[in-house]
């Protein structure tokens, strides 16, 4: 029963490992712990301080004019679209590709992902020098 | 190229494996919760590049910005954005928990870890709730 059990919970991560590789699948876990605090604070942040939930143009402002927020937020888009990134590359790997093809897929998610990280720090600096 | 698989399986054809995630029927937990963590993720990531793309409202200046805010405090919206929060939660939970089975940890008591990581969930996600309509 408990070997049953066990089975069936490792099947899925042995999978995981099996085709994205064992430190993807440790970086996507490191990342998804880092997250939980991460995004908690970015959830809390914007919808849990100021009166009312979200913030106005000028109460973003406010918060972006502040450094300690910029590297907190800096450091949550890096590591949200590290973990997005592999989570979407373990996905797709999941499709059965063979060896080119999985080449192709971690190189298109590697540049997706800096195509998205490149936006958000423009996004994040251009509305930090107007603060 | 071989009829087998490094495993001495016969080799997976293409969507398979993606495939293989819905079939629930006969299903052990450790792959209804695989399933679940691969889904949310999905609906995340689509979630991300939709928000980044409303940020980009900010950049458009206080006018642009005050008519998302309008329409972000719809109610119905709110309702959206609640489901966004309950999948946050699923995906984080749960992700935790494979993560922790995956490394050895608890798995003997991962029914038990998959009932509280839901359990938690639809907790907080009430308490969430409450608080974004204003109820508490």
């Amino acid at each position: 029963m408990a070997t049953d059990l066990e089975e069936s919970v490792r099947q899925p991560s042995r999978s995981q490992r099996g085709r994205g590789g064992t430190t993807a699948w440790l970086l996507q876990a490191v990342s998804g712990v880092l997250l939980i605090f991460l995004l908690g604070a970015h959830i809390v942040a914007q919808h849990f301080v100021v009166r009312g939930g979200l913030r106005d143009y000028a109460q973003v402002m406010s918060y972006l004019a502040n450094p300690a927020v910029l590297v907190m937020e800096g450091l949550f888009v890096v590591v949200l679209i590290w973990h997005a990134m592999l989570g979407l590359r373990a996905v797709l790997l999941d499709f059965g590709f063979g060896r080119r093809g999985q080449a192709l897929i971690t190189r298109g998610v590697v540049v997706l992902g800096a195509v998205t990280a490149g936006y958000s720090f423009w996004l994040i600096a251009t509305l930090a020098a107007r603060g | 190229m071989s009829a087998t698989s490094r495993t001495g399986r016969p080799p997976e054809s293409p969507l398979r494996g993606v495939l293989g995630w819905a079939r629930v029927r006969g299903r052990h937990l450790g792959s209804v919760a695989f399933f679940t963590n691969r889904a949310t993720g999905l609906l995340l990531i689509g979630y991300l590049y939709l928000h980044l793309g409303v940020l980009y409202m900010l950049i458009e200046g206080p006018g642009s910005w005050a008519g998302v805010l309008r329409l972000f405090k719809n109610h119905y919206f709110l309702a959206l954005e609640s489901l966004l929060i309950f999948f946050i939660l699923v995906h984080g939970l749960n992700g935790l928990r494979l993560a922790l089975v995956g490394t050895g940890v608890g798995v003997r008591h991962q029914k038990a870890w998959f009932t509280a990581a839901m359990s938690v969930s639809a907790g907080l996600y009430l308490l969430i709730v409450l608080v974004m309509f204003g109820v508490i």
